[in-house]
């Protein structure tokens, strides 16, 4: 839900929105009174309020109108998506330097089979793969559970997540996702031969600037330039 | 000659809508206020430098959706009846303001506007492709496309064929409107990863662009800072956002948008006015919606706007357009005493943002032009012509994975809000590989089926429903669009795997979702089988 630029909007406009939102008295309530109602309503909603972006693509109103959206009709035959499919599989996707998001589904038939054997646990293996080596570490997961984020590191190679059960002593792999390259920065490999490139960081940081000073949001960039700060002091 | 290259692109895209079910549909404004106020404007102000004879250069890119909609005959003609109903809410407002000088004075301005918009729109057949093929070939513009969907494409690096169905639908439609084959390719949303370009370089693209970040956290050590051109490991060449000068537009607290002078785009009669009157100009039931009708400036943070005066604002376009090219300009200098000659500085912004939700833009655009053909501050210049200046060092580059979304990288098409549709989208383009390899070359009924069931899955990867979704703004909107996508998939797949074809679905699919007319749905077949 949006609400833009509340203190901007004429009284008005607040009235109108209020109407809509199903406020009595709104037509007697003061401007003050009436923003303050607004506020309420939409920080119920979520944490979005009073956004007014230029970035902001796909507006026509000053509110979302959450209930008087027009349906878009179905069309025949169209269902409800299902809940899951029925294929043992995993998927990993990258999400940014230090997250990335995997989401997996187990057939009725592994399912039956796990449930059978008494399993109710099973572990999400993170495999990160560099120069030939290989290292894992495992989550514990519910049965239940179909989604997880993980925890990644901006030094290269490339990461696999696989869906295990433990059998005994071994392990059994139910599905392995496809593997996603990992970040891997120059300078970061190379943290020592920041602080002699003053001027290639000075050519960089002009890219990324804005007249104010601040520097564009990115996490892999606040590594570097926290690196090059530190390098500078020395 | 001024040797601080300017590439200016400007990226304009709208989700594909078209819901000529019902009278009027509150999404399909999108495209009319577009058009209205952005497309339009822009082109007809290009049109006219060009005619003067000023010399000018930029870059547009008009996405595969919107191409679709601008060539829809049914869409034209609810645009022409948005524009007549919106012509006679002008005429009302000036007899309304009979008496309230200065103010009728911009409702007269509006009303003007939207007759020489419509006049323009008239002339050239009711249509803006033929003055983007005018412009193309008089070397004033130059055009690329992008993808078929504008789907994100990082978040679909799992699945070739669905990328490949992504860049190739993306060519050919391109290709059907201008009858040429493009060299430029915008990257959605600026979504690059690992490998993307090799799929560019063999549908014959020759450039496309990047984010700012990409270059400092690239795997090799950069020596160009992103002033120069980015030669990726397949050839394809990446052009870098310039994010510090094109914030000094797109900042949205700083950004000279946001200059007291300039027009306030929330307050709006739409808005303002009893509902008796405006009521035939907003959406049922009374859904109050901007009308273009908008008479205040900014003002600041108050609710007490004043009156928007059109020359005071002009007067900042121009005070605006000099800091613009005067930040060019210095940093060539800056970027010369570090022994970086000859940069080249990348401006990519969304089209929408001129005229639509900065109304000056339009005449931002027009100065900046008339400024930079005058002036040797910059030199405008075309991608394609960059590619053969002799003058322009490329550099060889690996880019890691990277977005222009807020972080640099997928956090806004997968967030919370939206992680919940890769399961279903991803759960589809496997299924249509999977309805490609059982059921080969299909004619008539089955291949029209086929052939509408990878329409819905490639609608349901475009970026704009996870972005909205994100945005928070139409997002009952955007999550319905997007289960009708998936669900309708849903009824092939279960149709086919019984061997029946659901016609009544299909007639009503084919009309509704009519985008990709030549699409062959062979397209989502694995290319390594």
């Amino acid at each position: 839900m949006i609400l833009i630029k509340i203190d901007s909007l004429s009284t008005q406009e607040l009235r109108n929105i209020a109407q809509e939102e199903g406020i009595e008295d709104y037509d007697t309530l003061s401007r003050d009174e009436l923003i303050q109602i607004l506020r309420e309503i939409y920080e119920e909603d979520d944490d979005i309020v009073e956004r007014s972006d230029l970035n902001r693509r796909f507006l026509f109103g000053i509110t979302d109108y959450r209930e008087i959206d027009k349906d878009v009709v179905e069309l025949p035959g169209v269902e409800e998506l299902p809940q899951s499919y029925p294929n043992t599989e995993i998927h990993l996707l990258y999400k940014n330097p230090n997250w990335a998001y995997c989401y997996w589904g187990i057939s009725p038939q592994d399912l039956s089979r796990l449930e059978e054997q008494g399993k109710k646990e099973l572990k999400l293996r993170t495999n990160v793969i560099k120069n030939g080596k290989k290292e894992s570490f495992d989550i514990p997961i519910s049965i239940e559970d179909t989604e997880w984020t993980i925890s990644l590191h901006s030094d290269g190679g490339e990461c696999y997540v696989s869906l295990i059960v433990e059998m005994g002593d071994e392990d059994l792999e139910l599905a392995h996702s496809a593997s996603i390259k990992l970040i891997e920065s120059y300078w970061l490999e190379h943290r020592d031969e920041i602080k002699d490139n003053d001027n290639l960081f000075k050519i960089y940081l002009s890219l990324l600037t804005s007249k104010e000073g601040h520097v564009a949001e990115n996490s892999l960039l606040d590594e570097i330039l926290e690196i090059a700060e530190g390098g500078n002091n020395e | 000659m001024s040797n601080n290259r300017v590439n200016l692109i400007l990226h304009a895209h709208l989700p594909y809508v078209r819901h000529l079910e019902y009278p009027r549909f509150l999404e399909e404004d999108w495209l009319f206020e577009s058009l209205n106020e952005s497309y339009i404007p822009l082109l007809s102000l290009m049109d006219r430098l060009d005619e003067e004879g000023l010399d000018f250069k930029l870059t547009f890119c008009f996405s595969p959706t919107l191409l679709t909609m601008l060539t829809d005959s049914a869409l034209n003609e609810r645009f022409a009846n948005y524009m007549r109903l919106h012509m006679e809410l002008g005429r009302k407002e000036i007899q309304r303001l009979k008496g309230e000088k200065d103010t009728l004075r911009l409702a007269s301005a509006y009303l003007e506007k939207l007759e020489n918009n419509w006049k323009f729109y008239e002339e050239n057949g009711c249509s803006i492709i033929p003055v983007l093929k005018k412009l193309n070939a008089n070397g004033r513009i130059e055009l690329m496309t992008t993808a078929a969907t504008h789907a994100y494409l990082p978040l679909y690096a799992e699945y070739p064929t669905a990328v490949n169905a992504q860049v190739s639908l993306g060519i050919s439609t391109f290709q059907e409107v201008f009858g040429f084959r493009p060299a430029g390719f915008w990257l959605p949303e600026c979504g690059y990863y690992p490998g993307l370009d090799d799929t560019l370089k063999r549908y014959g693209i020759k450039y496309c662009q990047l984010p700012s970040h990409s270059v400092i956290s690239s795997r090799d050590k950069s020596v160009g800072g992103g002033y120069r051109p980015i030669e990726l490991p397949s050839g394809v060449v990446g052009f870098v956002r310039d994010w510090s000068i094109t914030s000094l537009i797109w900042n949205s607290s700083s950004g000279y948008p946001c200059d007291v002078d300039y027009r306030e785009f929330y307050r709006d009669i739409g808005y303002d006015l009893p509902l008796d009157y405006i009521r035939p100009y907003i959406h049922e039931p009374d859904v109050r919606v901007f009308t273009g009708f908008k008479y205040h400036k900014i003002t600041g943070k108050t609710d007490e706007k004043e009156l928007y005066n059109p020359q005071k604002a002009e007067e900042k376009v121009a005070l605006h357009v000099d800091n613009y090219l005067y930040h060019i300009q210095r940093k060539g200098i800056m970027l010369s005493s570090f022994g970086l000659e000859n940069p080249l500085f990348n401006l990519c912004y969304d089209a929408e943002l001129f005229g639509h939700r900065w109304y000056e833009g339009i005449s931002f655009i027009e100065q900046l032009l008339r400024k930079s053909a005058s002036g040797d501050a910059v030199r405008l210049v075309t991608p394609s012509e960059c590619l053969r200046d002799p003058d322009i060092e490329l550099e060889k580059l690996f880019i890691n994975g990277c977005s222009w979304g807020r972080g640099g990288f997928s956090d806004t098409w997968l967030d919370g809000s939206n992680v919940w549709i890769y399961r279903h989208i991803h759960q589809a383009i496997e299924r249509m590989e999977e309805l490609t390899e059982r059921f080969p070359d299909q004619g008539s009924l089955k291949g029209r089926f086929l052939n509408q069931a990878s329409r819905e899955v490639l609608l349901a990867m475009s970026s704009d429903w996870p972005y909205i979704m994100h945005d928070n703004t139409s997002v009952t909107y955007a999550e319905k669009r997007l289960r009708n996508h998936l669900g309708s998939f849903n009824v092939v797949y279960s149709a086919m795997c019984k061997n029946t074809v659901n016609t009544e679905w299909l007639i009503k699919a084919e009309k509704r979702n009519a985008i990709f007319p030549n699409i062959d749905y062979n397209i989502f077949r694995p290319q390594d089988k």
